[in-house]
């Protein structure tokens, strides 16, 4: 498969992010069309297109757009989620950093489309610093040019954008607990239900959308559902964003249909493993999906083929790791990630990913006990399908799939105190951990 | 209405409940830390889980409402492995220093470690501490044991939906998240104490009770609250005749689960020097302690020797609805006396969240409606005459009780009332100005060693019952008029009982006012 | 709020003093006014306000979160259970260059903890300690969302990519 270039088209453009270089590759001609278009029209142009959210989730879109209640006590409101934290993942960067119009665009489309509240907020990563002043920037040239604010293409309908910068936590990616940070709060998830498209943002009906999902919305509207369709399979559609990084020869972000065979995109567009080393495994949607080894990474990158796989696609962030990673110390870090950005407000996961990273360094420090490979699947046992949201699942994926698959060099490290030969653990033992 | 299935028991519940509220009418307890009646819902202790047919993922009690045609596993071995689960999360960096922990014995955690917990531990690390936060104040009443906390959140949602002050917040997140006031602004408000109660650990305890008494050891009676006139129904903690404790009585409609810290504490004012005795001043002027006999003898032989105008009676807002009846019969209908007054001290205003309403305090005492009701309307002027241009040409004052107002503490307030020349006075508290300057002091009691009804400020009759026998040689104070009436009217019919439950539907039966007290003050509650 | 546990966080300097009055510039008071235009209530604007104070300040000092809480109508603790919340707002004042190196699993497995590693003891710090000549603070961050170009390093608020122990030395001469 050829790499494409859909939403990355303006991104090797030079100073891609003006609105000038936007507007010469027609920029806004999608949103000044869909303005006159009833926004029921636009919502179901958006289901026959069958996009679904790029966060993660993998929702179709169109539905969730359909779920806000016309007429509801408290204004509609849309949020971006610009919070792009999961490890692995830096695919919306690039849009935010190099193409804010498309995004932009397709917020208006969003809005318009959901008769949002007249203020929209992208909800940016405080790490973003850079992203935010040029979507401010954008926002305002978009102002200038009458694109955003008071009766938009003389459609009647007022819009603005306001970005919200975070400060610093995974959390807030997760629709609710983004919800509650704009808000003002601690961005501790809420309990479902009621689930945002009813009760959101500052009590009313709010959609929230990942950047790559509403920069894929301009192009429906512009050129039609058949043609997002016409990019990879049934049910899986349109052009996605794949971010590989780790241990291969060339990391980047990748353009393709969705569905890209996993293997190819490792072996043939990014040069393979670095010192032509033997793969490991690979983690195919971001630090929360479970591991593939290499027997089991000739599958295309979809929602479904992967989940079919027993990982996920997520946010198509694929983490290499070749033979030299310690698993154990791999699995470490990400569980150390985790029970970082836990919020603390739910037992299992405030509890549970802080104890399986205790084992998990405590197995590192050649201190492992035998029973400590099921005590880690009990506990993600516990902690599955049990937590107020996600993160629970989330942080138990890595470790799941990682005591599955490499049960071998977890005893390892519990018979020989030590990491198995050939592998590194980068991390030394006797530095001070930060506290979380 | 929905019709569900719990643990086999089909119920009809209203529909859009929540899973725990709807098991309790097929009488299944769900376990449950964070969620509480009158708190929102934040699904956060997990604890609640229960199975819900036909969803994959076990759902939180809390946060799952019921629909028509539900079945809800409140007990089955997929919910028991998630609950033992939790339990594990909750216990791995708790102290379990159960031994130590005032909560021991009415702890929810403890309790529930009977049923989830595991004898041994699978934790192998270092426990959590917060060092510096394991006995710290955090307002003037509450002490914070951070290490017990188990992260519910109620205290936090306590102080921001109700009182609406939000001292108490997350700090940090993840394993490290605490609970805690920033500094400079303390935990307090007038309700701070109820963090103490809502707390399912022993990680939130008061000043007061700290260390004070094992829970197991107190012997409870249900009473209502003498702070002031909203009436919050309690739970008198209690040994030995000693008061240790108020709780919350929770009652939707007067104090929901509340309690003020000014009538939770209130109990404090009777850590003084009782009155046991009966006490006379005899011709030499001598005032000391005596026998009851000798008591009503000088009591009667003042009241023969004068006439109904020249007595006067200052009736207490503390009295019970029973007590001011009896002494009405005494004093008004029997010695025709025809200046009897009641007055209250105005307090607070001390604000009180009822389920769906606000009710504001702003009486001293618990009856003074109801007292009034009982001797008549707008008799406080009269008290307010005594007090302040005194009791000249009384030949016998009668004051039911020596706490009926703080003004009664005012040297220039005694001297003034002792311008009486005979001066009755009931009073608990020996240390009382009014205790000292009286001819005859008659012991009476504090409000839980007697039963009752008071009216609150909704009109609401709330029983309050007997913790423990009066001491010494004090009687209740409707046996202390029962012997004065006995005393001076040997054959009159009333007063040869002096119990509350006759009195009540007398009362009922007599004063039109309190006809439907029974339906006010159910029966079942007394 | 008297006798404290001589040990409690909240026993010493997490107070606020009250001879220190905070308040915003006029710049940061006029880009604070329009912050609250672009919310519907006024709590909203709490992140945002705590960005610009920590742009004043360069950190959230006790007396800012009072201040704060006063400009927005919440209570301190409330303030202050978001600033510990989130990971950017500093407790404790920091460096004139706050390096904090992505140690997360791709920048891990390019060896970003010998870059933090060597900062720690080029400096002779530790996670969160600043240099007594008040130029440094390391740290250690999660995923900064740069994995292509493992390992980062954020120097306040840029980024430095596909960093090494060499470039990281050269870096450390340039920041002065």
């Amino acid at each position: 498969m050829e790499p494409i270039k859909v939403l990355t088209a303006n991104v090797d453009k030079p100073n891609s992010k003006s609105i000038e270089v936007y507007l010469e590759g027609g920029g806004y001609e999608a949103a000044r069309k869909a303005l006159q278009m009833k926004p029921e029209e636009i919502v179901q142009l958006v289901k026959d297109s069958e996009l679904r959210g790029r966060g993660g989730a993998g929702f179709p879109t169109g539905n969730k757009w359909g779920f806000v209640p016309k007429n509801a006590p408290k204004p509609t409101y849309l949020l971006c989620n610009a919070d792009e934290a999961e490890p692995g993942t830096f695919k919306d960067r690039v849009i935010i950093e190099k193409d804010p119009h498309l995004l932009l665009e397709g917020m208006i489309i969003a809005a318009y489309a959901i008769a949002s509240n007249p203020m929209a907020y992208i909800y940016i990563r405080g790490e973003f610093h850079y992203g935010s002043t040029v979507l401010n920037k954008a926002i305002e040239e978009a102002q200038a040019k009458g694109f955003l604010g008071k009766n938009i293409f003389g459609s009647g309908f007022d819009f603005d954008i306001t970005v919200h910068r975070g400060a610093g936590a995974y959390i807030c990616g997760e629709e609710t607990g983004l919800i509650e940070s704009v808000e003002g709060h601690r961005g501790q998830p809420r309990v479902k239900p009621p689930f945002p498209a009813v009760v959101g943002v500052f009590g009313g009906p709010t959609v929230v959308q990942n950047v790559e999902t509403l920069s894929c919305v301009p192009f429906i509207i512009s050129k039609g559902p058949d043609w997002f369709k016409s990019f990879g399979t049934p049910k899986n559609t349109g052009p996605k964003l794949y971010c590989v990084s780790g241990r291969v020869k060339k990391p980047g972000v990748y353009e393709f249909p969705m569905g890209v065979n996993l293997k190819e995109l490792i072996y043939d567009h990014c040069g393979g493993i670095v010192g032509d080393r033997k793969l490991k495994a690979v983690i195919p949607g971001g630090a929360s999906a479970p591991m593939l080894k290499p027997d089991e990474i000739d599958l295309p990158l979809n929602f479904d083929a992967v989940m079919k796989a027993g990982s996920m696609l997520g946010s198509a962030g694929v983490i290499v790791l070749d033979e030299t990673v310690c698993i154990v110390d791999a699995v470490w870090r990400l569980s150390k990630f985790f029970a970082h950005e836990s919020c603390g407000q739910c037992t299992p996961c405030r509890e549970g990913t802080n104890w399986m990273e205790s084992i998990l360094d405590r197995l590192e420090r050649g201190e492992g006990r035998q029973q400590d490979a099921d005590l880690l699947l009990d506990m993600a046992d516990n902690i599955g399908g049990k937590s107020l949201c996600a993160l629970g699942d989330a942080a138990i994926g890595p470790v799941i799939s990682s005591v599955k698959k490499f049960r071998d060099e977890y005893l390892y490290h519990v018979t020989n105190k030590s990491c198995m030969p050939g592998t590194t653990r980068y991390r030394r033992l006797d530095m001070p951990v930060a506290a979380h | 209405m929905a019709k569900v299935t719990i643990d086999g028991t089909e119920v009809e519940v209203q529909e859009g409940l929540n899973v725990i509220e709807a098991a309790k009418a097929a009488d299944v307890h769900v376990p449950h830390f964070c969620y509480h009646p009158s708190l929102t819902v934040v699904g956060q202790c997990r604890m609640c889980l229960v199975e819900v047919e036909g969803m994959p993922k076990l759902q939180a009690g809390c946060s799952t409402t019921v629909k028509d045609g539900m079945k809800i596993h409140v007990y089955n071995d997929k919910v028991d492995k998630a609950r033992k689960g939790q339990m594990e999360f909750l216990l791995i960096n708790h102290p379990l220093d159960c031994p130590i922990c005032d909560k021991a014995g009415e702890c929810p955690l403890q309790d529930y470690s009977f049923n989830y917990g595991s004898v041994t531990s699978r934790y192998g690390e270092f426990k959590r501490t917060y060092p510096g936060m394991d006995r710290t104040p955090i307002g003037p009443h509450v002490v914070q044991n951070m290490n017990r906390c188990i992260h519910c959140t109620r205290c936090i949602r306590f102080t921001q939906e109700i009182t609406g002050t939000s001292e108490l917040a997350f700090f940090k997140r993840g394993a490290s998240t605490e609970v805690g006031v920033f500094p400079d602004t303390p935990l307090d408000n007038w309700m701070s104490a109820c963090v103490t109660d809502i707390c399912p650990t022993g990680a939130l305890t008061t000043r007061e009770f700290r260390f004070e008494n094992r829970v197991w050891n107190l012997d409870s009676a249900e009473s209502v609250c003498n702070g002031c006139d909203v009436g919050c129904n309690i739970f008198i903690g209690h040994r030995n005749g000693q008061i240790f404790r108020y709780r919350p009585r929770v009652n939707p409609d007067v104090n929901d689960h509340w309690l003020c810290d000014f009538g939770r504490f209130s109990h404090e004012r009777y850590d003084t020097d009782r009155v046991v005795v009966p006490k006379v001043r005899n011709e030499d002027d001598y005032f000391g302690i005596s026998t009851w006999t000798e008591a009503l003898d000088s009591i009667g032989k003042a009241v023969r020797a004068t006439t109904s105008e020249k007595m006067a009676v200052i009736a207490s807002a503390n009295m019970t609805n029973e007590e001011a009846f009896l002494a009405r019969k005494l004093f008004a209908d029997r010695l025709g006396v025809k200046s009897i007054g009641v007055m209250v001290d105005a307090i607070g205003p001390i604000r009180m969240k009822a389920r769906t309403e606000w009710l504001v305090g702003t009486q001293g005492a618990p009856n003074f409606r109801g007292v009034e009701r009982v001797l008549g309307e707008g008799t406080s002027k009269r008290v307010d005459d005594l007090l302040t241009r005194g009791a000249e040409g009384i030949d016998v004052l009668f004051i039911t009780d020596a706490a009926f107002s703080e003004r009664a503490k005012d040297p220039a307030v005694v001297a003034n009332l002792r311008k009486a020349k005979m001066l009755v006075v009931l009073s608990w508290d020996a240390t009382h100005p009014l205790a000292d300057s009286a001819d005859v002091v008659l012991p009476s009691t504090i409000h839980a060693e007697k039963e009752g009804t008071y009216t609150n400020l909704q009109g609401r009759i709330q029983r309050i019952f007997q913790a423990f026998p009066p001491k010494g040689q004090t009687v209740t104070d409707l046996e202390i008029y029962r012997r004065i009436g006995a005393h001076l009217f040997p054959e009159a019919e009333e007063f040869t009982t002096a119990d509350a439950a006759d009195l009540f539907d007398d009362m009922r039966a007599t004063i039109p006012a309190m006809k439907n007290a029974e339906e006010a003050a159910p029966a079942e509650a007394w | 709020m008297a006798d404290l546990h001589p040990d409690n966080p909240y026993a010493k300097d997490r107070f606020a003093d009250p001879s220190k009055k905070v308040e915003f510039s006029p710049e940061a008071k006029k880009k604070f006014d329009w912050i609250l235009t672009r919310y519907p209530t006024k709590e909203a604007a709490l992140l945002p306000a705590l960005h610009l104070a920590q742009e004043q300040w360069g950190w959230i000092s006790p007396e800012t979160v009072h201040y704060v809480s006063e400009l927005l109508d919440l209570s301190p603790a409330t303030v202050f259970g978001v600033v510990s919340f989130y990971n950017m707002y500093n407790q404790k004042p920091v460096g004139k260059y706050h390096l904090q190196v992505c140690t997360n699993l791709s920048c891990m497995v390019t060896r970003a903890y010998d870059i933090y590693e060597h900062l720690c003891e080029k400096l002779d710090l530790k996670p969160g300690e600043t240099t007594p000549d008040g130029r440094f603070t390391v740290g250690e961050v999660e995923c900064l969302g740069s994995c292509n170009t493992a390992p980062v390093v954020q120097v306040n608020n840029d980024y430095h990519e596909n960093m090494s122990v060499e470039k990281i030395e050269q870096l450390l001469t340039n920041l002065k």
